[in-house]
């Protein structure tokens, strides 16, 4: 291997990120994680969950809980950050663009 | 065989941190603070502020030796300013710790500021990754 240089396809892989079978992927992960978010509040309400595909510099997926209270319920029951793990999804920050 | 490897609690060793550290901290927005990792009883009459709630969203191991934790760390005050103002610096106590029950810390979302649904009052909330050290049994 002495010698021999790698170089990265950055227009090629940028294709593969927003490419049909990726965002079908992202698609099945969002349609997971949204399946796994609902929740009944203890007044009764029960919280709408939304999803969303779009394309930055690749395919992506949001899940959303549609409600006023939705930001409430995320921070003292963890929906969607229980949904995320429980479909096998860890909970990040999203790294800074270079 | 090999060796038995397991992970702390991240709840306990975040809230360990808190109190520890806020104990210390003469900032005005941590004065009588509570620090638990129960829930705040909503029908309490006498609701003591602030009070601060620990729990934990999900543990993951990539491997033997490394185990991480998502934690949310959940803020009631008295008013939205003292509540993100604790929820920040209860944050930027946490980014800064360094103790022998982790690896250290490190911010996923927030401080957020909300309002509690059931109560109606002021909450802020913020999530981090901990990363805990391999306990052998």
């Amino acid at each position: 291997m002495a010698g021999k240089k790698l170089r990265l396809d950055h227009p090629g892989i940028a294709g593969v990120l927003k490419s049909g079978e990726v965002a079908s992927a992202i698609d099945g992960l969002t349609a997971a994680v949204a399946s796994r978010a609902s929740h009944t509040t203890a007044r009764g309400t029960v919280i709408p969950v939304k999803t969303d595909s779009y394309t930055t510099d690749r395919a992506a997926g949001a899940v959303i809980l549609a409600h006023p209270a939705g930001r409430s319920v995320e921070a003292k029951h963890g929906v969607l950050a229980g949904a995320a793990a429980s479909a096998g999804l860890e909970v990040r920050s999203k790294p800074a663009a270079a | 065989m090999s060796a038995v490897v397991l992970f702390g609690d991240p709840r306990l060793v975040t809230r360990d941190l808190l109190r520890e550290r806020l104990a210390t901290t003469t900032d005005p927005s941590a004065l009588g603070v509570t620090v638990s990792t129960k829930p705040r009883n909503p029908d309490d009459a006498n609701k003591r502020y602030p009070y601060v709630q620990v729990r934990s969203s999900g543990a993951f191991r990539d491997s033997r030796l490394n185990g991480r934790a998502t934690v949310r760390v959940l803020v009631w005050h008295r008013d939205e300013a003292l509540g993100l103002r604790l929820a920040a610096l209860c944050e930027a106590l946490l980014l800064s710790a360094s103790s022998p029950a982790t690896r250290g810390f490190t911010p996923v979302s927030g401080p957020l500021p909300t309002e509690d649904d059931d109560t109606g009052e002021p909450l802020t909330f913020f999530s981090l990754t901990v990363r805990l050290p391999p306990e052998q049994l």
